[in-house]
């Protein structure tokens, strides 16, 4: 593993102006993948109780 | 003698493993397992490459979106040839779960497909200067997740799961055409995309620091995936299989 790239908190959030960008895309993949996560442990949770 | 020893191994192994029964105990075990290694390695992976990496000489540090883009591209159309594969077992032999795999795989690659083509259009904004644009690459993209979303459509549009599972198949295993055009189309037209920069015949064009991270991540949200497939695998077979003695008792 390299050296940190960044001498700070705020120099990784802003990544010299491309920080919205990069964590924009990570907001977006964990909001994805963390509802289709949820979504498909509802719809199990549903059909469990439809045969109960 | 072997011939024979060979197919009965063949016919116990598809009997036993392409039962719904097997499978759903099966990765019931296996599930925790894959879930939580996978996500040690993909935290890992990420934060790896977004704070320990170093810039990239051209691209700045807008690059590190390729820790999402790259996996999410890779995994939407490899889940793609999954669904096809699944899709043409199911048809030549009939095995059930086949077709429940496939109807499984369509909603995870639909929301993969989904995040590749929205990270790449983040991407471009810093590198591009445009968020869109009618490109092989990210127009072939774009067919393929309208792929994925009609064939939802269409089993949902059956009362007959039979009858849904096989035009599901058909049109799965038609639209697998799709899959060497996306991968050669930065080859085939000029794009603003750029080739690939891992390939299986070449030295990758991208430096060790940068590609290792790059593995993990690619390996970690594979892990993932595989674990919402299961998740939505589990959804067919309740939805499905809620008449058999078995599930009951396991409910």
């Amino acid at each position: 593993m390299s050296n940190l790239a960044f001498n700070s908190i705020s120099d990784a959030l802003i990544m010299d102006g491309h920080g919205v960008f990069v964590w924009l895309v990570f907001s977006i993949f964990l909001v994805a993948i963390s509802l289709s996560f949820k979504i498909f442990n509802s719809l199990i949770k549903k059909y469990k109780s439809q045969i109960r | 003698m072997l011939r024979e020893i060979l197919i009965i191994v063949i016919k116990k192994f598809i009997h036993q493993f392409a039962s719904p029964k097997t499978y759903f105990y099966q990765v019931n075990r296996i599930y925790p397992w894959l879930l939580y290694i996978s996500l040690a390695i993909y935290l890992t992976a990420i934060v790896w490459g977004l704070f320990f990496t170093p810039k990239d000489f051209v691209q700045g540090n807008s690059y590190r979106i390729i820790y999402f883009h790259v996996p999410a591209s890779f995994i939407a159309q490899s889940l793609y040839a999954a669904m096809a594969i699944s899709s043409l077992v199911y048809l030549v032999w009939k095995v059930k779960l086949a077709a429940y795999l496939s109807r499984s795989i369509a909603p995870v690659g639909a929301t993969i497909t989904f995040i590749a083509l929205v990270s790449g259009s983040i991407w471009g904004i810093p590198t591009w200067g445009t968020w869109w644009e009618w490109d092989a690459r990210i127009t072939s993209t774009l067919i393929l997740f309208i792929m994925y979303l009609g064939l939802i459509s269409l089993h949902n549009s059956f009362n007959n799961f039979d009858k849904a599972d096989k035009l599901f198949a058909y049109l799965s295993i038609i639209g697998f055409v799709q899959i060497p055009i996306i991968k050669k189309s930065v080859d085939w037209w000029s794009s603003l995309h750029q080739p690939a920069s891992i390939t299986l015949t070449e030295k990758p064009a991208i430096d060790a620091v940068m590609l290792y991270p790059l593995f993990m991540a690619i390996i970690g949200f594979s892990g993932l995936i595989a674990c919402l497939v299961i998740l939505s695998s589990k959804v067919q077979i309740y939805k499905r299989e809620k008449t058999k003695n078995w599930i009951k008792n396991y409910v």
